[in-house]
């Protein structure tokens, strides 16, 4: 190689560089094992969306049949859609308006959990942390919706309170919309 | 040891495998494993910096990710594209990489940095200087190298695949092609 070697010179010398090569080993017996254990693809393959976001929609629903369970004791949780909000609404007392914000903010939470189908799914595409993290962030948003849902159960007009719900509807909303975009952009890029 | 494969390979019946494979036809993929394997083993080897053993894991990983993720793909784009997609995420992704790295830099602050190309005579004596010189290069100038100059790949893809942005890419671009002019010339 001489000292003048120009940017072309190298351009063309990299893109003439063999696009294949054979590995010492073949690893395929290893990778058949494994996607033998890892079952069929195509019971994967009809998911719309990734196993995260049926995990949070099964946590919804959990969170939404134990709220229908204690809604029927007293001082239980109360149900979403059933709840604060419309708890709320039926005695607005006319504070500011929020009950009527908070209705529609539920309505909507709902309507988000109803575009998901819990059903269970592999894991293993995703990385541990990655794991934890969502379903960390998930059960810390779950934990405050429980305590709002609380407090508001014995102060529906609260105006403070019903900001606070309407915040964390928010919140909830936002987190399932990243899940999706996280969804779609890993099917799209990250694969 | 790695030996060159220049056979043409047409993919034109990917598709058909692919949807046998996605209904969990285990030979389908087998024959996708090994129309596209030398192509992938190719772009993770070069990834990895000359490291056959760490390559050959993550060529595993990647048709392994691949099977998995195969009810995603929706054949918006060529097969073969898709698989090279996610394979450059398992190389860039893996963490053994990530802390080879930390460890080399660490080791060699402020000197030069090199991945071994072990003791393998695999190329013509030309090409295998041009690989050592890209496998000795710093982690993310080769990855931007290998993505642009080799790959093909276009600087707002290397980008996004890397996460850094359009200028540091073609910045690493410019101290990478630098590097290995100065490689060659010594």
């Amino acid at each position: 190689m001489n000292d003048r070697m120009s940017e072309k010179e190298l351009t063309g010398r990299l893109a003439r560089l063999p696009r294949e090569i054979s590995p010492e080993h073949d690893p395929w017996p290893k990778i058949s094992a494994r996607i033998e254990q890892a079952g069929s693809a195509a019971t994967r393959g009809h998911s719309e969306r990734g196993w995260w976001v049926r995990a949070v929609a099964a946590a919804a629903v959990i969170a939404i049949a134990a709220g229908l369970l204690f809604s029927m004791q007293p001082n239980g949780l109360s149900v979403p859609g059933q709840g604060p909000a419309q708890k709320a609404l039926d005695t607005d007392s006319g504070q500011g308006g929020l009950p009527g914000i908070l209705a529609g903010s539920e309505a909507e939470y709902l309507a988000a959990f109803r575009e998901f189908i819990p059903l269970g799914h592999s894991r293993a595409v995703l990385p541990l942390q990655t794991i934890e993290k969502i379903e960390m962030g998930w059960a810390d948003l779950l934990n405050t919706e429980t305590a709002l849902s609380a407090a508001l159960e014995e102060h529906p007009n609260d105006p403070f309170l019903n900001q606070r719900m309407l915040e964390l509807r928010a919140r909830q909303l936002g987190f399932l919309k990243q899940l999706a975009t996280l969804d779609s952009s890993n099917r799209r890029m990250t694969i | 040891m790695p030996s060159w494969n220049a056979k043409a390979v047409h993919h034109d019946d990917d598709a058909e495998l692919v949807e046998l494979a996605r209904d969990g036809d285990c030979a389908a993929f087998e024959k996708l494993y090994h129309r596209h394997r030398d192509r992938v083993y190719a772009l993770v080897w070069r990834l990895c910096g000359g490291d056959s053993a760490l390559a050959e894991d993550m060529l595993q990983e990647a048709f392994v990710r691949a099977w998995n993720k195969l009810g995603s793909f929706r054949g918006d784009s060529r097969f073969s594209t898709w698989l090279h997609r996610l394979s450059v995420n398992v190389a860039l992704s893996d963490r053994r990489i990530r802390m080879r790295r930390v460890e080399r830099e660490t080791a060699l602050e402020g000197t030069a940095e090199r991945t071994a190309m072990g003791d393998r005579d695999v190329y013509a004596d030309q090409q295998m200087d041009l690989e050592q010189a890209i496998a000795a290069l710093p982690e993310r100038a080769r990855s931007v190298l290998v993505l642009y100059d080799i790959e093909g790949y276009s600087h707002a893809e290397v980008a996004e695949i890397t996460g850094m942005a359009v200028g540091s890419s073609k910045a690493q671009l410019h101290r990478a092609r630098k590097l290995v002019r100065e490689d060659l010339d010594k």
